[in-house]
C-alpha cells in the first residue's frame, strides 16, 4: 500500500479518518511518523488559548540592528515609528517637520542623492515603512525633483478636443531617469484630465496607484490606478491643480489600505 | 492576537534580502521582530534576554543571508528558525551559569517550557486567515464540535472539516519551515 497523503492524515488528525487508514498508521512507520505530526500540532492547538498577544521589542533593538549591519550609507532608525503609525497621516506630518529641519543640516537629501544603487533602494523600501518617505516627498519639494513644463496648445493626439494646460517631465525616483509625463489637459467642456504617459510594468500582488500630492507634503489626493502606458485621470469639476502639483505614482500592495504606501516609483511636477 | 495577520513574507523581498539589500532586513524585521520578540520573553522570560536574542536573530540572518536560497526558502520561517536557535543557547548559557553558580550539584531544571512554539503557532493560526483561523479558534480554543462550528458559520460540515485539515496541513508545513531552519 502506498503512503496516506497528507488530507487523509490531517483528517486522521482530525479524528475523521477512514478505518483503513487508521489500521495503515499502524503498520506504516513513515504514515505514523508523519501523523505523529499532525497529532503534535493538534495537541498544541489545544493547548493555547489563542489569546497570545504580540509585544513589540523596543526601537532600541532595532537600532543595534541597523548598526551592525548597516552599509556605509546613512541609517534610518525609524523604522520602530513606521511600525507603529504605519499609515498614520499625522506620523507623516510630524516626520516631515523632522526631516524639514534634518535636511536643513544636509544629511538625509544628500545622502539620498549619493549612495549607491543598493543604498538607494534601501532609502525606497524605508519609505514605505512610513515617516521616512515623508523625507523624500520634502526632497522632492525641495527642488530635487524638477518638474520643467513646457506649455504647449492640443497636440497630443488625443481622441478630444483638449488643451495642454501643463505638461509635467516625470523622473524615475531610483534612477533618476525619464519615465515618461503627466500632461493636464482641459477638454473643450471643461473638463480637467491628468493623462499619465509611462511605461506601464503590472506588479504581483500589487498595483500602481497616481496620486497629487501639495507642495508642503501634507496632503495628498489619489486619483485612481494605473493601468497601462497610457492612463487618463477625470479631475473632479474644479480642481485646483496649483494646490496639489506633484504627481506621484506608488506601489500599492494588496492589503486593502488606502493610504498611501510610501512606495514612490516615479514622480513630476506640474508647474502652471 | 492583536497583531493582526502577518504580511506573508514575499518573493521579491526574499529575493532582495538574499541580494544584500539593506531594506529587505528592515522589512523584514518590520514583519517578523514582534514574533521572534515574543517567542524569546515568552520562552526566556526576561525582557533583557530577549532583546538580545532579537538582535542577534537579525543579524544573524543578515551576516548569514548568502545561506539562504530565497528559490527554496521561506524567509519568514527560515528567520524564525534562526530565532528558535538563538532562543535555545540563551537557554544553554543560562544553564552553563546555573550549573556553574550551584556547584554542579543540583540537577539543573530542564527547559521544559515550548511557550515559544506557543506563540508561534498561535501566529501562524492568525497568519491562515479567514474563515480558517475563525474554524480553528472555535475548534481548538473554544473546543466547539465540527458541527457546532458548522451551525455557528452557517457552513456545510463538509466545508468545516475541509478548512481544518487544510489548517493543519497548513500549520504542519509552516512548522516543518522553522524547524528544519533551526
Amino acid at each position: 500500500m502506498s503512503h496516506l497523503n497528507d488530507d487523509a492524515l490531517a483528517a486522521l488528525a482530525l479524528g475523521d479518518g477512514s478505518e483503513a487508514d487508521a489500521a495503515h498508521t499502524t503498520q506504516c512507520a513513515v504514515c505514523a511518523e508523519a501523523l505523529a505530526e499532525y497529532t503534535r500540532i493538534t495537541g498544541a492547538l489545544g493547548g493555547l488559548d489563542g489569546r497570545v498577544t504580540l509585544e513589540t521589542p523596543p526601537a532600541s533593538v532595532w537600532e543595534s540592528i541597523a548598526q551592525q549591519t548597516a552599509p556605509a550609507a546613512a541609517v534610518d532608525t525609524s523604522v520602530q515609528d513606521g511600525a507603529a503609525g504605519d499609515t498614520g497621516r499625522h506620523a507623516g506630518r510630524e516626520a516631515t517637520r523632522d526631516t524639514a529641519s534634518a535636511s536643513g543640516a544636509g544629511a538625509p537629501s544628500a545622502a539620498a542623492r549619493t549612495v549607491a544603487p543598493a543604498d538607494e533602494l534601501a532609502a525606497r523600501r524605508e519609505r514605505r515603512t512610513g515617516p521616512s518617505w515623508w523625507s523624500l516627498v520634502g526632497a522632492a519639494a525641495a527642488g530635487v525633483v524638477i518638474g520643467g513644463v513646457g506649455v504647449s496648445m492640443a497636440t497630443t493626439g488625443t481622441d478630444r478636443n483638449a488643451d495642454v494646460v501643463a505638461s509635467a517631465p516625470l523622473s524615475q525616483l531610483q534612477t533618476e531617469s525619464s519615465a515618461g509625463t503627466a500632461d493636464l489637459q482641459v477638454r473643450d467642456d471643461g473638463t480637467q484630465v491628468l493623462v499619465v504617459e509611462t511605461d506601464y510594468e503590472p506588479q504581483s500582488d500589487a498595483y500602481l496607484e497616481v496620486w497629487l500630492i501639495d507642495e508642503d507634503i501634507d496632503g495628498m489626493v489619489s486619483l485612481g490606478h494605473l493601468t497601462g502606458d497610457r492612463t487618463e485621470f477625470t479631475l473632479p469639476e474644479g480642481f485646483d491643480v496649483t494646490m496639489f502639483p506633484i504627481v506621484d505614482i506608488s506601489i500599492e500592495p494588496t492589503d486593502g489600505v488606502p493610504t498611501h504606501s510610501g512606495d514612490s516609483i516615479t514622480r513630476g511636477k506640474i508647474d502652471i | 492576537m492583536s497583531a493582526g495577520p502577518p504580511p506573508v513574507t514575499g518573493a521579491a523581498l526574499a529575493h532582495a534580502f538574499a541580494a544584500g539589500d539593506h531594506g529587505a532586513l528592515e522589512e523584514l524585521y518590520r514583519d517578523v521582530s514582534a514574533l521572534v520578540y515574543t517567542m524569546a520573553v515568552r520562552q526566556l522570560g526576561s525582557a533583557a534576554d530577549a532583546e538580545d536574542v532579537t538582535q542577534q536573530t537579525f543579524v544573524s540572518a543578515w551576516n548569514g543571508r548568502e545561506g539562504f536560497d530565497p528559490d527554496r526558502g521561506d524567509l519568514r520561517g527560515w528567520t524564525v528558525g534562526i530565532a528558535k536557535r538563538r532562543i535555545a543557547d540563551a537557554l544553554a548559557a543560562r544553564a552553563r551559569e546555573t550549573r556553574r553558580a550551584e556547584a554542579a550539584q543540583e540537577r539543573v531544571e530542564p527547559v521544559a517550557s515550548d511557550s515559544a512554539d506557543a506563540v508561534l503557532l498561535a501566529y501562524e493560526v492568525e497568519a491562515l486567515g479567514d474563515p480558517r483561523k475563525t474554524i480553528v479558534a472555535l475548534a481548538y480554543y473554544e473546543g466547539a464540535t465540527h458541527e457546532q462550528i458548522a451551525v455557528k458559520l452557517d457552513m456545510p460540515l463538509g466545508t468545516v472539516k475541509s478548512h481544518l485539515r487544510r489548517s493543519l496541513q497548513e500549520l504542519r508545513h509552516r512548522w516543518e519551515v522553522a524547524d528544519v531552519a533551526s
